[in-house]
């Protein structure tokens, strides 16, 4: 985790603490709806504020449709992170129990930086995050990684289609799925190269082979994927400290 | 809004008591909380989900331009 534990100028920059306000709505809401208590400094890490961002701390006992549409979106405590120097939309962040595992978890909403502004500034976003995470023994992240062969464009400007990039970057970071049914039958039609790719059954499986990368990147399917962290070596801890490292943020 | 039982709110608790050991505000003792557990939606392939979630164009997703990774 030498990279991650890192905070490295790049850090400094563009992930300012000091600079960072965070709101509770309504004042109180952590103790009156948890009996829990968060110091602001560590809700400005758990949902890896930008430099002179604001944070809006809300309690979402559900989500509207009109909200999240299809996305399935746990109900918890969240984060919602203004920065119009860094954001397209506000980046939105939450903790939340999950049912199945009895596991407390974070989870990604939204992310959504603007285009060419800061290179790999969402690779450290995660380090910020995971920091704190694991210092309050959350095990694991969860987001949709949006994007990849049957996802539709979006349009963030008028006449202006986008692809999006979550299925390719997150995995890059250390998110991981379990490859699903439709990518299993397309890999048969793969039988020579990349070499192996029959033997993966995740994308970081994938990733990891000769020729991975570029097969996920034009063959892959986002999804939900998930972040380990409940020990400093898991694969998604390696594959983030090493992107950090190679990237140098 | 889903009461949490007791042990699931013990683990909770647990789980935060850490956030005092790095120096975070005391955890309060609180019988009953309303997080709610997260509920999956019904199961649905994969492929299905993607074409409910990829129709909606001007949703706001966790994403990360192709360029700028």
């Amino acid at each position: 985790m030498k990279n991650i534990n890192t905070v490295t100028p790049f850090e400094d920059t563009h992930f300012d603490r000091k600079t960072v306000t965070v709101t509770r709505l309504p004042a109180d809401v952590v103790e009156a709806k948890l009996g829990i208590a968060l110091s602001d400094d560590q809700v400005k890490r758990l949902c890896g504020a930008t430099t002179n961002a604001r944070i809006t701390v809300q309690f979402k006992s559900r989500w509207l449709k009109a909200e999240v549409g299809d996305e399935d979106v746990p109900a918890g405590l969240f984060f919602e992170v203004e920065n119009p120097a860094y954001n397209r939309s506000d980046a939105v962040v939450g903790i939340y129990l999950d049912e199945a595992s009895d596991e407390i978890m974070l989870y990604i909403k939204s992310v959504n930086f603007i285009k060419g502004r800061v290179k790999s500034l969402a690779a450290r976003m995660v380090a910020v995050i995971v920091r704190e995470a694991m210092n309050i023994g959350i095990t694991r992240l969860r987001l949709l990684a949006a994007g990849g062969r049957e996802w539709q464009d979006f349009v963030a400007e008028v006449h202006k289609p986008e692809r999006w990039g979550g299925y390719f970057a997150w995995p890059l970071y250390g998110f991981d799925m379990a490859l699903g049914d439709s990518d299993e039958s397309l890999i048969s039609e793969f039988p020579f190269f990349p070499k192996n790719l029959s033997a993966c059954a995740t994308v970081l499986d994938v990733l990891e082979i000769e020729g991975g990368r570029e097969w996920w990147k034009v063959c892959g399917n986002g999804h939900y994927m998930e972040f380990d962290l409940s020990s400093p070596s898991t694969p998604s801890i390696t594959t983030l400290d090493a992107f950090l490292g190679a990237a140098k943020v | 809004m889903t009461i949490m039982n007791e042990g699931i709110w013990s683990k909770l608790r647990r789980v935060f008591a850490k956030a005092t050991e790095t120096g975070a505000a005391p955890v309060k003792e609180r019988k009953k909380t309303s997080l709610p557990p997260h509920t999956n939606k019904p199961v649905s392939s994969r492929k299905e989900d993607i074409k409910k979630l990829s129709k909606g164009r001007n949703r706001s997703y966790a994403n990360v331009d192709l360029d700028d990774i």
